[in-house]
């Protein structure tokens, strides 16, 4: 069965020289996928669910590793690749943004200069040293996405991480995203929703099942993704 | 990157390689995430304690617990053969060595699984999960520590070879880092470990003398527990806090032939699965 790696029958097959186990069956999530984006570009990933998004920032953000092929990156790099990604829900919404802190490798000075700027832009000043299982999933969501753009990096990846607030909270992250990208960072934005991709973004790219369709400006990527995915 | 695109800050971007490879971590690693690693064993320590209304006291009431349990079943029922110890110096000192490395490889055998949110979608360096489980379980070895100098004082046998405690507890802690390295990567792909590890812990305090000692077992069954790496370990700390006359050198041996086994097998083991920690975790 695909996934299931290890069982007890699989044991005592690999135990029996005469069986014959079916082989196990392998999937690939990416496939000779090369792209390059430019420094300081808002950077657009589309693909439907299932197409090799998450698996390839997982890639970028260093958190799995490709089988073949290299990704060479200049710059510091800040994923999100999941909204709440790295926070414990016992800990309060300060200890989590610390913690989160180190856990991507910024110095504590760092941190501490971010914490005003997250705390405005979350908007939670009353509950920010309240444990996090008592945040509504609102609340969650915005002091993820906050402390992501807050932090300093080069690079941000951001992984299909606006499906889940309010119409409000995502107007301002999108101002927010656009605001880093005047000031020179590079975004890299995973959806499977071409409107969004195809307002903010300025380049971008179509992954379908793994394999790269489209690379380039936006407005091509999002033309043959609308006309691919009718043809499916 | 854009070919002579004006850095706007004008410092160099540091630049980063990813490629398939079999093996990412270095020995520096362990020092360079000694932040972040302090942070997590602070997680897991604050998460223990809150909403408990006794919250920091359980460090205290657990191990006197386990000490009234081993006294009465050791000292109580049996006779524990402490070399002419009295027992209360004797239990403790083999308690506070147990119960670090029992709780840490209870916590951190499945380090890379309980945090798997983490390890799935955070670039956290893997390897910093191992320190976080052992600094999570520094406050119970520090209380079980301080019982055992107060009861080796108060009895007056703290010799002059106590001055060796700081490398005992380095090797307390190297033994049982090494144990981490090598089960934590095989419970993310054999969660067989995670069955094995209650065992080794509910077994592994009635092989191990804790509650006793090994001077006056038949020959046979003193060779069998001088195998177990904690027998050499309890035996050297009891030695150094308790001058227990003439311990047993070859338990010491092999256990320290048993940390450097598990550091270098450890070390292998961890380096090549760590990177596929996210994919199978």
């Amino acid at each position: 069965m695909l996934g299931e790696t290890i069982s007890l029958p699989q044991t005592l097959a690999s135990l029996n020289p005469f069986s014959s186990a079916p082989p196990r069956e392998t999937f690939k999530a990416l496939s000779d996928v090369s792209f390059t984006v430019q420094r300081g570009s808002f950077f657009g990933i589309v693909g439907a669910n299932g197409s090799g998004k998450s698996t390839l920032t997982q890639t970028i953000s260093g958190i799995t590793v490709p089988d073949a092929g290299t990704i060479t990156i200049g710059g510091t790099i800040l994923p999100l690749l999941e909204v709440g990604a790295g926070f414990s829900e016992d800990l309060t919404g300060r200890e989590n943004v610390v913690l989160l802190g180190a856990i991507l490798g910024i110095p504590s000075s760092d941190v501490n200069d971010s914490i005003e700027a997250i705390l405005d832009f979350a908007g939670i000043h009353r509950h920010f040293d309240t444990q996090l299982k008592r945040f509504s999933s609102g609340m969650k969501a915005r002091l993820s996405f906050a402390t992501a753009v807050c932090f300093p990096a080069d690079i941000y990846v951001f992984d299909e991480v606006l499906a889940v607030v309010d119409d409000d909270f995502r107007e301002r992250c999108t101002t927010e995203m656009q605001r880093l990208h005047g000031e020179g960072k590079t975004i890299l934005f995973m959806s499977h929703d071409l409107d969004l991709i195809g307002s903010i973004c300025s380049e971008g790219m179509w992954l379908d099942r793994g394999v790269v369709r489209t690379v380039g400006k936006i407005a091509d990527v999002a033309d043959s993704y609308a006309a691919g995915a009718q043809v499916d | 990157m854009l070919e002579g695109n004006a850095q706007p800050e004008g410092k160099p971007l540091p630049v980063v390689k990813l490629g398939p490879t079999k093996r990412r971590l270095r020995l520096r690693d362990i020092w360079a995430t000694r932040r972040v690693a302090g942070m997590i064993g602070l997680r897991d320590m604050r998460v223990k304690y809150k909403q408990a209304a006794l919250g920091p006291l359980w460090l205290v009431i657990a191990p006197l617990g386990m000490l009234a349990a081993l006294t009465i079943a050791f000292s109580g029922v049996t006779d524990p053969q402490t070399s002419g110890i009295p027992y209360l110096p004797f239990v403790l000192t083999g308690l506070t060595v147990w119960t670090f490395i029992s709780a840490s490889m209870s916590l951190g055998a499945g380090v890379i699984t309980t945090n798997g949110p983490l390890v799935r979608r955070s670039p956290l360096p893997r390897i910093a999960l191992l320190g976080g489980s052992m600094v999570g379980n520094l406050p119970p070895l520090g209380v079980l520590l301080a019982f055992s100098l107060t009861a080796a004082i108060a009895y007056g046998l703290l010799p002059i070879q106590a001055l060796l405690l700081p490398f005992l507890l380095a090797w307390l802690m190297i033994f049982t880092y090494a144990t981490l390295l090598l089960i934590s990567p095989v419970a993310v792909k054999y969660r067989d470990t995670l069955a094995v590890v209650p065992l080794i812990i509910q077994a592994g305090i009635f092989v191990t003398p804790v509650g006793y000692g090994i001077d006056g077992a038949p020959s046979t069954i003193k060779a069998l527990l001088i195998l177990n790496p904690a027998t050499g370990l309890i035996e050297a700390w009891r030695w150094a806090l308790l001058d227990l006359p003439d311990p047993s050198i070859a338990a010491i041996a092999i256990a320290g032939g048993w940390t450097l086994l598990l550091l270098v097998a450890g070390w292998r083991i961890f380096g090549r699965l760590e990177v596929t920690f996210a994919d199978f975790v």
